[in-house]
């Protein structure tokens, strides 16, 4: 496995298997952008397709809803993680289509 | 509404970093630099060796390449500061501030190799559409752009979320 590959694997697995305030399941709904209930799930969708639209009255109204801050700390991250896996995996499939290696 | 976690939550060590950064720089400490310090066991430090390989690991693309296409990233994702900060690191990696503002400005016209471009096209679809296909990589291989330099660059949209 490629040095790179190493890393990202790594990155993937702390975030979504290491200690946290959220739970497993809830890092993982973060990082596929799927199933988190409102308003996460409203952020999280904003965080993986437009993260520049995200305003403060998201945030706000994440914590409203009784999140901690390092909850929506790490959903976020999760987020973004995710929305760049699956770009990255997107790409070397589209590669590997033409190139016919994995 | 930020989280304040970011601006007051970090232990003692970092703070006390961050004190120095602001009375040597004398300039506020960078948003980035409180993220990425933020329990960085969580984020930073595995995301910081990430962006390190892809970044300045091995590649036959030069930094300035990669940081020119961490810039188009980030133009593409509508973030001003990513932009600029990458920008600036690729006129200093290239010695040629035309090329950046050239390529950021319109990339069909820039004056920059095939493969570059063709390469930064595809990019700039997968950061704007989520989705490239068999087709647009082989536009870019049709350009010159070898494989192994296309799964390298796919890291620069991991890098530049």
């Amino acid at each position: 496995m490629s040095d790179i590959r190493k890393a990202r694997k790594a990155l993937a697995s702390r975030i979504l298997q290491g200690d946290a305030k959220a739970s497993p399941s809830e890092r993982r709904a973060a990082f596929n952008n799927s199933g988190l209930a409102e308003p996460a799930g409203t952020l999280v969708d904003k965080v993986a397709k437009h993260a520049y639209r995200v305003a403060d009255e998201d945030i706000a109204a994440a914590r409203d809803s009784g999140l901690s801050e390092d909850h929506v700390f790490e959903i976020v991250v999760c987020a973004a993680v995710g929305k760049a896996t699956r770009q990255y995996d997107t790409a070397l499939a589209a590669l590997g289509a033409v190139t016919g290696e994995e | 509404m930020r989280l304040r976690i970011l601006d007051s939550g970090h232990g003692f060590g970092t703070k006390a970093l961050f004190a120095l950064i602001r009375s040597v720089s004398r300039q506020p400490v960078l948003d980035v630099i409180k993220l990425v310090k933020y329990r960085a066991d969580f984020y930073g430090r595995p995301m910081g060796a990430v962006t390190q390989d892809a970044m300045r690991g091995p590649s036959t693309w030069s930094v300035g390449d990669r940081e020119l296409m961490a810039a188009f990233v980030a133009k593409t994702n509508h973030s001003d500061f990513c932009t600029k900060a990458h920008s600036a690191v690729a006129e200093g990696a290239y010695r040629d501030g035309e090329k950046v503002f050239a390529v950021l400005s319109d990339l069909d016209t820039a004056s920059i190799e095939e493969p570059l471009r063709a390469t930064l096209l595809m990019l700039g679809k997968l950061t704007r559409e989520h989705v490239v296909d068999a087709e647009d990589m082989r536009a870019v291989l049709a350009a010159g752009a070898s494989r192994n330099r296309l799964r390298m660059r796919s890291r620069s949209v991991s890098r530049s979320m």
